[in-house]
């Protein structure tokens, strides 16, 4: 199955920005492509002006063909019927909204089938090529895991019988050790099928393993292009080497030299908790040092966000105890950004309050600025006008104010780019080794973990499946489930945030 | 410092500021500010709205003197409608703050507090909802025949069901969001955190179901009038008005139309203005 | 939660609000001011002998909830009592009302559907669009329109000036072209406000389809927008089910008021009468019956917007949690 894909001039306007801006691109035979790039630099865009599923306000111009066809990047619906599934088939990003909740599986694969095929298409050997059974088909999508979901929406875009597979982050939304099972399962198809592939990504590793040929976008415009291992290893964009730089299985080689050993500040001991029929922790005992940092790895699920609520007391554990040796409770710090501050006041009014609520000097605001490296001209704006990097500097501001010797992030950075993330971190490191201050780091991502965490607990279905030192982790773990977690995280995939927060311009 | 793209797309843009409302919204605000002088003066805009002349009896409109003719008591049409003014919007506004007040207190408690509280707010909401209210309402201000008050009374009970969910929805949700759960961990105090940190950001929701109260108010009001509830005979009232003005359609139709008009046009305006509002005034930067 | 145990659960909240709502409008009536042995006599000059003998013929002087209960479980047995100005039992007395109030409400309960639910449709597909914004515009006209003053208008209009519709009344009784001919402007005056209602339930419910992620894998694989549509109504199909109760108690509260513009001999005209003739037991089977409807009609909905969303009463997979539960 080939196909020969040329677009020349690509440019999309949207409202008077431009968002591509003269955009060159080929592809042919049955080679796979990844378009890599930092979200916002156009890659989305790019591959949805070739399928026809821009925004309205969106005004693609430019030369397209198809096979030496032409066809317009500006075209109705009708135009784009002919190329969408016939000519080209997407894999979505989010498996937990790509398909309608309420129709079953296997009607959802049969609706795109071509109508002369319909009478004939088997659905439980379309199912098969994903590697679900046939009863799959007599599932609804909620019941199904997000790994199976993905398998079904890449059995229904298969089913559209496409000469081209584009895969938009499509593993972005699942845990590690699915992402390498829907890779590995796209690789298989895509062999089995010989057919081209178009991998978008903001993972360069990822593109680099399952790629043959890298294109690498920013602000709207491919900087470099060549095979994946000469971008990989000599690339020549400052782009290229940004993301590479911000991967850090690509670069950190070392082990955190997080120091261990202080007096301890915290004691968790049994930590139970259920809601309702759900188990969220199973005896959970961990410790936390002074001056130390602490990962707790696992993914969505393990119950460690439940643990963080339940050591700051937000959440109320069923049994176990929780106690804090010395002075000052421990200050958390949330995931999402765009949440952790209130649209309703001013950064200075949200700093002030909180060190008004624990008692400290108004004049202590600089300090709390210069520690989290929140820039003053931000003070008398509003979160809606902070990026999301800056919102996190601030909420970790607020929570220093009341002087916790302890500091918990729960998942603090991984709604960020890489770029940020690494930018925080050393932040956060730095906290730790001039104030002393003790973090509990909580991540599914364990690449952050081995930037900074001396000690390291693995979480799973609630329970604490393993703790040690993060070099013993990584380098001799005991645990299964432990090591199939740094097998997927290590191999080519990615490992990045549950959804990226803006996929879209 | 981060040198992101995402950073480049939050520039201010003081284009934005200087944008003028859309016409419908000026126009709105302007025939408003009106009937709310007509409300604060009537006896200014309307002097002896009531006293009666037989003898000019059913003038069509565009009588000299009386630009909207007159009723069967030969009172002049227009001044009625000013004087009406009052009677007509009072009630409502009377509703509207009442239902908020109920709404506030019951709702941010309810969603607050959550438990056994919360669950006898909601069956009370609930309940309450569930109950055909303009057909209630038709029963109690007829039956128990106390005039104005006691429907504005009504009202306001079978309005605060939909405050209350309002409030307390807004509320739980936003308890659950981080930075009210990091003003908890801060210890600021339950008023505290309601009052400065919860209140900000459903101000606004709740101001614009203030308004739709006003308009809905007006409406429910206006039926019951209209009906010969509520208001005595006599009086002038929007909806008395239309009711009374029937009678005349043939010798003065403006009787009736303008009160028809006029309820409508008011309801229409604050309706615009709230949802205009709500469009515009959301904190939510996402 | 069990089928059964939501069916009786729905059920169980209907029979609450139907006794709490008999409950107010019983005391309503007993503590309105007024001797209702009074009014049962009309105008005649009678001795006070007669009139307590009355009271005694109607349990007049019985407590409160003795004549609370007695009045429930005449009910029950579905024995209301005659009407006082008729004389003779109130079901009787009521019916023809009745069929005239449910021809106008299910005329314009079926209008309101296809209009609301249609313009609701198409408004939210073109968001932002000019088509949008005069949906938009007119269904706020719509909502702050109130029914009488909107009918008053219409009839001026369109019967006053031009003679189009007939004036007042139902028609001959039993020309159903005619009486359908009578119905048709009060029809579309209470269409008007209730179809308004429904854009914006619609709408909001299919805004969130319309951008929707599945949708966009649906077009992504050149599945017919007829069929797209489709499934976007089926999964914003709830919100606008379930504001059934909603709908219905403004159509019959509209309906009163309607009646009275056009001289409509129907249960609201009916309602109005006989609460200034404090003809009791017609109020209170009028209000009963009404509300009785609403409750029963939303139950149902809602049991069979329960039964058809598999996602609730089908178990979901429980060893992933859904995105972001971590």
């Amino acid at each position: 199955m080939t196909i020969k894909i040329e677009v020349s001039g690509l440019q999309v306007q949207i409202s008077g920005n431009e968002i591509l801006k003269g955009i060159d691109f080929k592809l042919e035979g049955s080679e796979s492509v990844g378009i890599v790039g930092q979200s916002g630099s156009g890659k989305t865009m790019m591959m949805r002006s070739l399928i026809g599923l821009l925004p309205n306000q969106a005004k693609p111009s430019g030369d397209y063909r198809i096979d030496e066809q032409s066809f317009s990047l500006d075209a109705r619906e009708k135009q784009w019927a002919k190329i969408r599934g016939s000519a080209i088939g997407m894999v979505m990003q989010d498996p937990f909204t790509a398909l309608d909740p309420l129709k079953k599986c296997g009607k959802q694969i049969l609706d795109g089938v071509p109508k002369q095929k319909k009478a004939d298409f088997d659905i439980a050997s379309a199912l098969k090529e994903v590697g679900l059974p046939a009863d799959a088909a007599d599932r609804y999508p909620f019941e199904l895991s997000g790994g199976q979901r993905q398998r079904i929406v890449i059995a229904a875009s298969l089913a559209t019988q496409p000469r081209l597979l584009i895969a938009d982050e499509a593993t972005t939304a699942l845990d590690v050790i699915t992402q390498k099972e829907i890779l590995d399962l796209i690789d298989s198809i895509r062999s089995v099928r010989a057919m081209p592939l178009i991998v978008i990504t903001h993972n360069i590793r990822l593109a680099k393993t399952r790629c043959d040929r890298i294109l690498v976008m920013e602000n709207g415009k491919i900087v470099e292009e060549g095979s994946a291992l000469k971008v990989t290893e000599q690339p020549c964009s400052e782009a290229a080497k940004e993301l590479i730089e911000a991967d850090r299985f690509l670069q950190v080689k070392s082990f955190s030299d997080s120091y261990s050993g202080g007096d301890t500040l915290l004691r968790a001991v049994n930590l139970n908790k259920r809601f309702g029929s759900v188990t969220a922790l199973t005896d959970v005992s961990i410790d936390v040092c002074a001056g130390e940092c602490v990962g707790i790895v696992g993914q969505s699920g393990s119950g460690k966000t439940t643990l963080a609520r339940c050591l700051v007391g937000l959440t109320k554990a069923d049994s176990g105890s929780v106690k804090y040796f010395g002075g000052n409770r421990a200050q958390i710090v949330f995931q999402d950004p765009y949440a952790s501050l209130n649209p309703a006041h001013t950064i200075r009014y949200i700093l002030e309050s909180a060190l008004k609520a624990s008692n400290r000097p108004l004049s202590e605001l600089e300090e709390l600025i210069s520690l989290a490296e929140v820039p003053e001209e931000l003070l008398d704006r509003k979160p809606a006008k902070l990026s999301g990097g800056q919102r996190q500097r601030v909420a970790i501001a607020r929570a220093l104010a009341p002087r916790p010797d302890l500091l918990i992030c729960d998942e603090s950075v991984s709604a960020l780019d890489v770029v940020v993330q690494n930018q925080i971190l050393n932040m956060l490191e730095k906290l730790r080794r001039d104030r002393c201050l003790a973090v509990l780091f909580i991540t599914h991502d364990l690449s952050v973990l081995r930037m900074i965490a001396g000690r390291v607990y693995v979480m799973n279905e609630g329970h604490v499946v393993e703790h040690g030192t993060t070099r013993q982790i990584f380098e001799s773990a005991k645990n299964s489930y432990t090591k199939t977690l740094i097998e997927a995280a290590a191999f080519g995939s990615a490992e990045s945030a549950p959804g990226e927060l803006v996929p879209f311009i | 410092m981060e040198s992101t793209t995402k950073d480049k797309k939050l520039k201010f843009s003081p284009a934005k500021k200087l944008e003028l409302p859309p016409l419908r919204i000026i126009l709105s605000v302007f025939f408003l500010l009106i009937i709310a002088l007509w409300m604060a003066f009537p006896s200014l805009f309307a002097p002896d709205a009531l006293s009666l002349d037989i003898h000019n009896a059913k003038l069509p409109a565009g009588s000299a003197g009386h630009l909207l003719g007159t009723d069967a008591l030969g009172r002049d049409v227009l001044k009625l409608l000013i004087a009406g003014t009052d009677s007509a919007m009072i009630g409502p506004l009377c509703i509207a703050a009442g239902s908020l007040i109920i709404g506030l207190v019951l709702g941010s408690t309810a969603g607050w507090f959550g438990g056994f509280w919360d669950k006898i707010v909601s069956a009370y909401a609930d309940l309450t909802l569930s109950m055909p209210s303009m057909l209630l309402a038709i029963v109690a201000a007829a039956i128990i025949g106390g005039g104005y008050w006691v429907s504005v009374l009504v009202m306001i009970i079978l309005y605060s069901p939909f405050d209350i969910r309002l409030v307390r929805s807004a509320v739980m949700q936003q308890k659950s969001k981080p930075y009210i759960e990091s003003t908890k961990m801060l210890n600021l105090g339950t008023v505290n955190i309601l009052a400065k940190h919860i209140f900000p950001n459903i101000a606004m929701v709740v101001l614009v179901n203030f308004f739709l109260n006003i308009a809905y108010g007006l409406m429910s009001m206006s039926s019951l009038s209209f009906l010969g509830l509520g208001v005595g005979p006599k009086e002038a009232d929007w909806g008395r008005q239309l009711s009374d003005g029937r009678e005349l359609l043939s010798q003065n139709p403006a009787m009736s139309l303008s009160a028809g008009i006029i309820i409508i046009v008011t309801a229409v305006s604050i309706n615009l203005i709230g949802s205009y509002l709500l469009e515009r005034g959301g904190f939510d930067d996402n | 939660m069990s089928k059964t145990r939501f069916i009786a659960k729905r059920l169980l909240e209907c029979l609450v609000s139907l006794v709490v709502m008999s409950f107010v409008i019983f005391s309503l009536l007993y503590i309105a001011p007024g001797d209702p042995a009074r009014s049962l006599v009309g105008a005649k000059k009678v001795t006070p002998e007669l009139l307590s003998k009355i009271r005694e013929q109607y349990h007049l002087d019985d407590p409160f909830l003795t004549q609370y209960t007695r009045w429930v479980h005449d009910a029950v047995s579905l024995e209301f009592g005659n009407s006082i100005k008729a004389g003779y039992p109130v079901i009787d007395y009521i019916a023809p009302h009745a069929a005239v109030t449910f021809q106008l409400v299910g005329l314009s309960l079926l209008l309101s559907i296809i209009i609301g639910v249609g313009l609701g449709v198409v408004s939210a597909r073109r968001k932002g669009r000019l088509t949008d914004r005069i949906i938009d515009i007119s269904s706020i006209i719509g909502t702050c329109s109130p029914s009488f003053a909107l009918g008053l208008v219409l009839l001026y209009v369109f019967s006053y000036q031009f003679g189009i519709f007939p004036m007042y009344g139902i028609g001959e009784p039993g020309n159903l072209p005619d009486v359908l001919w009578h119905l048709i402007l009060p029809a579309i005056t209470l269409t008007v406000g209730v179809s308004a209602l429904l854009i914006k339930i619609t709408r909001s419910a299919m805004l969130k389809e319309v951008s929707s992620d599945y949708a966009v894998f649906m077009r992504a694989r050149a599945i017919p927008t007829g069929k797209i549509v489709f499934s976007q109504l089926k999964n914003a199909s709830a919100p606008v089910l379930t504001s059934t109760g909603l709908v219905l108690a403004s159509l019959f509260g509209a309906t009163v008021l309607i009646e009275n513009v056009f001289s409509i001999p129907g249960l609201g005209v009916l309602l109005t009468t006989s609460v200034t003739f404090r003809d009791v037991p017609v109020v209170q089977f009028i209000a009963l019956m009404l509300g009785g409807i609403i409750c029963l009609t939303s139950a149902f909905v809602d049991i069979l917007v329960y039964f058809f969303n598999p996602t609730i009463h089908r178990t979901p997979n429980n060893d992933k949690k859904a995105k972001g539960a971590s």
